[in-house]
């Protein structure tokens, strides 16, 4: 069976998490979800996000935004990610550390690591590889999943790959989706780093919304 | 030795039916009157799929594809037809999956297999879901061609 998996990268302080653990359908108390919060995290205060800013800290959450670091999740460093928090066009502030050109982010300082493994061993390239955030509702379904989030602005880009943000969603977004580069050389495992930013277009809690990988492979 | 034996014996392609494993299967029809058929991906070989393997037996041979489809042993799907003598054809694999807590979407993930023909600079490409859904999509290569596209 092939996987694609949304794990913590080796740089983030929940290192090797995989963000899907205790996922099952129906299930909104695990750990599948990405939240990002104020300077305060998912337990601190101030943990919103203030509006038309960006997120101070990231973590791995559940639907409500807990912190999943307590019984019974115990996830490693309370599932916290490296932030990538957006300042400019082609500058990132990670981890509160000031103003990084995109260009030299190094690899593991992606918020996440999307791991495609083919099955049977087979080695493959990939191409057209994307990452869309999507809203959800209760009447989603799989066909629904082009869908962009509405009053969030969501920002991403590849490390290494890109000099500057791809607007996901959000007003003013041009692209609605992040591109990888392809993959040319024929592997068993396909690793894809994204580091993401999101800014609240207005007041409230915002969880109507996914993050949909698409990988084409052969 | 013809076109049949060197796809056979040369690029460990099938080229009948009955060497085919799957039930629903991508065939191909060569300019010469020979017949591909899906076989198993190979680990074995430096090349593991056979579709690839296919490409390298057209750039090598200089055979070209004239029709390509995606068929249904058992009859239960409606088998999908390229359109025939297309500038190149496409088969491709494709996995997606969805992080979000939402109650019915949390895990949700899906695979399909994508069958396309070339006309002009416009690939289309015919997904094939594994739920049985069919989705098509049309994009321009001019900048980026698909390294598992076969010209004509």
């Amino acid at each position: 069976m092939n996987t694609l998996t949304f794990l913590a990268p080796s740089g983030a302080p929940a290192s090797g998490t995989i963000i899907q653990q205790l996922t099952t359908p129906g299930n909104t108390s695990g750990a599948n979800f990405l939240g990002f919060f104020g300077t305060g995290g998912p337990q601190g205060a101030p943990f919103a996000v203030i509006v038309d800013r960006y997120q101070d800290k990231t973590f791995i959450t559940n639907m409500s935004g807990t912190n999943l670091g307590v019984a019974p999740w115990g996830l490693r460093a309370s599932g916290q990610l490296i932030n990538n928090k957006y300042l400019t066009s082609n500058t990132v502030n990670i981890d509160g550390g000031g103003s990084v050109a995109i260009s030299t982010v190094p690899i593991n300082s992606g918020t996440v690591l999307i791991r495609f493994v083919p099955s049977g061993s087979i080695a493959v390239r990939t191409q057209n590889a994307t990452l869309r955030a999507v809203i959800l509702n209760s009447t989603s379904g799989v066909d629904n999943v082009t869908s962009v989030v509405t009053g969030l602005k969501v920002q991403g880009f590849e490390p290494i790959n890109d000099s500057a943000w791809t607007q996901m969603a959000g007003t003013g977004a041009t692209d609605n989706q992040l591109p990888f580069n392809d993959h040319n050389s024929s592997l068993a495992q396909h690793d894809f780093f994204a580091c993401l930013s999101a800014s609240p277009e207005a007041v409230g809690q915002r969880n109507n919304f996914g993050f949909f990988m698409i990988v084409e492979f052969l | 030795m013809n076109t049949k034996d060197v796809a056979r014996d040369s690029y460990h392609l099938a080229t009948r039916l009955e060497e085919c494993p799957f039930n629903a299967f991508w065939v191909v029809l060569l300019d010469d009157g020979t017949e591909i058929y899906q076989s198993e991906d190979r680990a074995d070989l430096k090349e593991c799929s056979p579709w690839m393997r296919l490409k390298q037996l057209c750039q090598e041979t200089g055979r070209k594809i004239l029709h390509m489809a995606y068929a249904f042993r058992d009859g239960k799907g409606t088998q999908i037809n390229c359109l025939p003598n297309a500038g190149g054809y496409f088969f491709s694999k494709r996995m997606r999956t969805l992080l979000t807590a939402h109650p019915a979407l949390a895990g949700f993930t899906d695979d399909a297999i994508g069958v396309g023909y070339l006309r002009g600079n416009m690939l289309t490409v015919i997904w094939l879901r594994n739920d049985g859904v069919r989705e098509e999509d049309s994009r321009d290569i001019t900048e980026n061609e698909p390294f598992n596209l076969i010209r004509s």
